[in-house]
């Protein structure tokens, strides 16, 4: 197999968009379905976004080999599932979890982590990588404490926001993703203690 | 696509064939991916409200057995929620962190902040102090002012009571006044009557004149003694003895000097002697002489006297 050299890579984000900002603002967004869609797939946390890294970097090369690709995007995704299916083959008792019940009902969610640790995590995302109308977004759309409450809650949202419901929606989900990406970077991959060598970022 | 189908996808339930079409249509559109995403996390939320639908929740509950990244989603979830919570707190109060936390910024300010902020506790402290004071003051005053309201009303009721035996005692002053007035008059009146002579005969307007029988049945007039009429005297009571023979009936008749002056009057018997008793106005007696005759029930002449009087000017 072909390593991704910058040749291949920039042959990729040309492909994703003529403009270098707007091809770099498509790779991220394809990266991050390729994630989901490994986790959605059955992948640990901690293995997703190295998944989807080899994914893109095998995209890259079979665009550099000139492999006629008539949807980059749906191409990409057959990609990542052949990457997600040899992964799974070759160390199937990290990925799938053969020590996990087959019905998981009632899960202890305390044992995944310390949930202080994880909320000192949470605290420092926020101020990291949210901006403080971010922060006022996550807080009041998120904020579900009663089903009738928050349809009006997030109408208001929007509306003091002036954007659309579904624009508030997407903005919403992006930014809980950016979060959520930033906590599980920050706290121990305790969901898959086999990788020990994975990146892990201490809280102060 | 349907919220089913996604469902289906997210619990991993879809054919290989159904998944990489699925997968295939949310690569390539950002919306449905954003769809597909964000009904992850109402369903995530959901499970960790306990709202799930008793079918859902089996379904959710079956995918973490497969989806080992979805028990990381929930653990993020989990403090996500705390954090929103904590943060709609603390829109409402003050932690005590925080409150700690504005001590130490205030003293972190410099000498001159930290003079101005003592000074403003010792005026806010003293100015407590002030107002406790005074606000025991006026309890006191108020118990004290509620106290001379009752006695006010004692007093006042008091007074109603005083006014009404003043007016009783009022009353019975000025009837002892006339009684006084009315005893003065009557002193009066007797110490001007006292000044008469203590032993000058009182006024006499009556005169008595006994005539005892002396004399026989068909004789003459017996002798009596003269009667002197005072000046003042304006009838004469005269008693008659009459003889203890006398035929028929208990009652006489006396005619003086030829007029009737008493009929029919009854008799008295005392001691064996009848007698009877009349009154004749003093002006009917002439001076001199006078003829008294008295006649029994049948109209006869039981006896005639003859009675001399002397008039005094």
């Amino acid at each position: 197999m072909s390593t991704l050299t910058s040749s291949s890579f920039q042959i990729l984000l040309t492909r994703l968009a003529s403009d270098p900002a707007e091809a770099a603002t498509k790779y991220e967004a394809l990266r991050m379905k390729i994630t989901h869609l490994h986790r959605w797939r059955g992948c640990a946390e901690s293995r997703a976004d190295e998944l989807a890294d080899i994914t893109l970097d095998r995209v890259a090369v079979k665009l550099a080999a000139g492999e006629k690709v008539e949807n980059l995007n749906a191409f990409a995704s057959a990609v990542a599932r052949f990457v997600w299916l040899e992964h799974s083959r070759k160390d199937k008792t990290i990925d799938v979890g053969d020590d996990l019940p087959d019905v998981a009902v009632d899960p202890d969610l305390d044992f995944l982590d310390d949930p202080d640790q994880r909320m000192k995590c949470l605290r420092r995302c926020v101020s990291a990588t949210l901006t403080d109308e971010d922060r006022s977004v996550v807080l009041g759309y998120y904020d579900t404490d009663a089903d009738e409450k928050t349809k009006n809650s997030r109408r208001r949202l929007a509306e003091s926001l002036g954007v659309t419901a579904n624009a508030l929606k997407v903005r919403a989900c992006r930014l809980r993703i950016r979060l959520e990406k930033c906590i599980n970077d920050c706290v121990g991959r305790v969901t898959d203690p086999g990788l020990s060598n994975t990146k892990q970022q201490g809280v102060a | 696509m349907s919220e089913t189908e996604i469902d289906k996808y997210l619990f991993n339930e879809m054919s290989e064939a159904e998944g990489e079409d699925f997968e295939d249509k949310f690569a390539d559109d950002d919306a449905f991916f954003y769809e597909i995403a964000e009904r992850e996390n109402a369903l995530v939320d959901g499970y960790l409200r306990g709202r799930l639908q008793s079918d859902n929740l089996a379904r959710f509950e079956r995918s973490l057995a497969d989806l080992p990244a979805r028990r990381d989603k929930i653990a993020n979830a989990k403090i996500i929620h705390e954090f929103i919570a904590d943060g709609r707190t603390g829109n409402k109060t003050i932690t005590i962190a925080e409150r700690t936390s504005l001590f130490s910024r205030i003293f972190s300010f410099g000498p001159k902040l930290q003079f101005a902020s003592v000074t403003a506790i010792l005026i806010l402290a003293l100015a407590s102090t002030f107002l406790w004071t005074e606000n025991r003051r006026l309890g006191s005053l108020d118990q004290e002012l509620t106290a001379s309201r009752g006695r006010e009303a004692d007093l006042v009721s008091k007074i109603g009571d005083e006014s009404q035996t003043s007016s009783e005692l009022t009353a019975d002053l000025d009837a002892e006044r006339r009684r006084r007035e009315e005893l003065e008059a009557e002193i009066a009146r007797l110490r001007r009557t006292n000044d008469h002579p203590v032993n000058a005969a009182p006024q006499t307007t009556i005169a008595a004149l006994v005539l005892p029988w002396v004399g026989n049945r068909g004789g003459s007039a017996a002798p009596v003694r003269p009667l002197k009429l005072d000046t003042g005297v304006t009838r004469v009571s005269i008693v008659a003895s009459l003889p203890s023979d006398i035929a028929t009936g208990d009652v006489a008749s006396a005619l003086l000097n030829g007029e009737a002056v008493a009929e029919n009057v009854k008799t008295v018997n005392r001691g064996g002697e009848k007698s009877i008793s009349f009154t004749v106005p003093a002006a009917k007696l002439k001076p001199e002489r006078n003829e008294l005759i008295i006649r029994d029930g049948n109209n006869a002449v039981v006896v005639t006297y003859i009675i001399a009087v002397t008039k005094t000017q």
